[in-house]
C-alpha cells in the first residue's frame, strides 16, 4: 500500500476531525491570549497618537479586521482553486467555512473603519475606491454564501461558488493599490493611486513600516492573535461542515433503508 | 484607559461592536457543532450508517 504524506493525510476527513479536535482548543487558547496581551499593550502601554489622540485604538481592531477579510477570501480562491483542480471535498470544505469567517472580519473593518472615520475625516463614509472596494469585497463574500445557499445539487453549487470566488479574486490587488498605486518600472507600468480620504499604508510597504515601534508592537500582537482567531473560527466551521455532510449522507441512508423495508413489506 | 477623550464613543462603540459579532459567530459556530453532534449520536443509536445505504444499493 503506497504511504500517505502529511498534506494527504490531512485531507482525510477522518485524520483532520481527529487532529482538529486536538488541535482547536489549543488555537483557540493561544489566539484568547495573545490577543488579551495586544489588547492590554494598545489600551495601557501603547501612546496617544500625536495626530489621532486616543481613536488610534481603534487601529488594533480595524487594520487586522482588515487584513484577516482579505486573507480570508485569498484563502478561500486557493482552496476554490485546488477544489476545481484536485475535485478533493476537503478543498470545499474550506472554501464554504472561509466564506462566513472572513464575510464577518471584513463587517468589522467597515464598521470599525466607519467609527474610526466619523471623528478623522468627519464622515462615516465616503464612496471612494479603497472604501468601496472593501464593500465590494463584502459583497462577493455575501455573493458566494447566497450562491450556494440557492442552488439544491451541492455539487454545482460547489463548482458554482469555487469559479465566482476565482473570478472575485481580482478585488484584492484592487484594494491594495487603490490608496498606493502600481509602479512596475520594468513594465513600463505606473499607475497613480485614487483621490482618497483613506491613509496609505503604513506597515505593509516597500519602504518598510512608518508606525513606532510602541505602537506597531502592539498592532502586531493583536494581528497574530486575530490571524489565530480567524484560523480558529475557521477550523471549527470546517468541523461543523464535516459534520453537516455527514448528516446529510446518513440521512440518505435512512431514506434507502426505509424503502427497502417498504419494498420488502408490498412484496409479501 | 478611563479618559478615552471625547471621542470614547467611537472606540468603545467599535470595541463592543466587535465582540458582540464575533460573539454570535462563535455561539452559532459552536450551538451548530453540537445540533449537529446531537444529531449523529441520534443516528448512531438508531443503528443507522452509512454502510446500510450501500447495503441497500447492492441488493438493488
Amino acid at each position: 500500500m503506497k504511504k500517505q504524506n502529511l498534506m494527504q493525510k490531512i485531507a482525510n476527513p477522518k485524520f483532520f476531525m481527529a487532529l482538529t479536535d486536538k488541535l482547536l482548543p489549543v488555537i483557540t487558547f493561544l489566539a484568547i491570549g495573545i490577543v488579551a496581551i495586544g489588547m492590554y499593550l494598545a489600551f495601557f502601554v501603547a501612546p496617544v497618537d500625536y495626530q489621532q489622540g486616543h481613536t488610534v485604538k481603534i487601529m488594533f481592531l480595524h487594520v487586522p479586521s482588515a487584513w484577516l477579510g482579505m486573507m480570508g477570501y485569498a484563502l478561500m480562491a486557493i482552496s476554490s482553486l485546488s477544489y476545481l483542480v484536485f475535485h478533493h471535498p476537503l478543498a470545499d470544505v474550506s472554501a464554504r467555512s472561509c466564506a462566513i469567517v472572513g464575510a464577518v472580519f471584513t463587517l468589522l473593518a467597515l464598521i470599525t473603519g466607519a467609527l474610526w472615520g466619523k471623528p478623522m475625516w468627519g464622515t462615516y463614509w465616503v464612496w471612494d475606491a479603497r472604501l468601496t472596494s472593501v464593500l465590494i469585497l463584502f459583497f462577493l463574500y455575501l455573493g458566494i454564501i447566497a450562491l450556494r445557499s440557492s442552488i439544491d445539487d451541492e455539487a454545482l453549487a460547489s463548482k458554482q461558488a469555487a469559479i465566482m470566488a476565482i473570478i472575485g479574486v481580482a478585488i484584492l490587488p484592487f484594494i491594495k493599490i487603490s490608496v498606493e498605486g502600481l509602479n512596475i518600472p520594468w513594465l513600463g507600468l505606473n499607475l497613480p493611486s485614487w483621490n482618497t480620504l483613506h491613509q496609505p499604508p503604513s506597515v505593509l510597504r516597500s519602504g518598510g513600516p512608518t508606525i513606532h515601534s510602541s505602537i506597531l508592537v502592539p498592532l502586531l500582537i493583536n494581528a497574530l492573535g486575530f490571524t489565530l482567531m480567524f484560523f480558529a473560527l475557521h477550523l471549527k466551521a470546517m468541523r461543523n461542515e464535516i459534520l453537516r455532510r455527514k448528516i446529510k449522507s446518513l440521512k440518505l441512508a435512512e431514506i434507502a433503508r426505509i424503502r427497502s423495508y417498504e419494498s420488502t413489506i408490498a412484496n409479501f | 484607559m478611563s479618559n478615552l477623550g471625547k471621542h470614547a464613543v467611537f472606540i468603545w462603540g467599535s470595541y463592543v461592536i466587535a465582540f458582540v459579532i464575533l460573539a454570535v459567530l462563535i455561539i452559532w459556530l459552536v450551538s451548530t457543532g453540537r445540533a449537529y453532534a446531537a444529531r449523529l449520536d441520534d443516528f448512531k443509536t438508531r443503528g443507522i450508517t452509512r454502510r446500510n445505504r450501500n447495503n441497500n444499493q447492492v441488493e438493488k
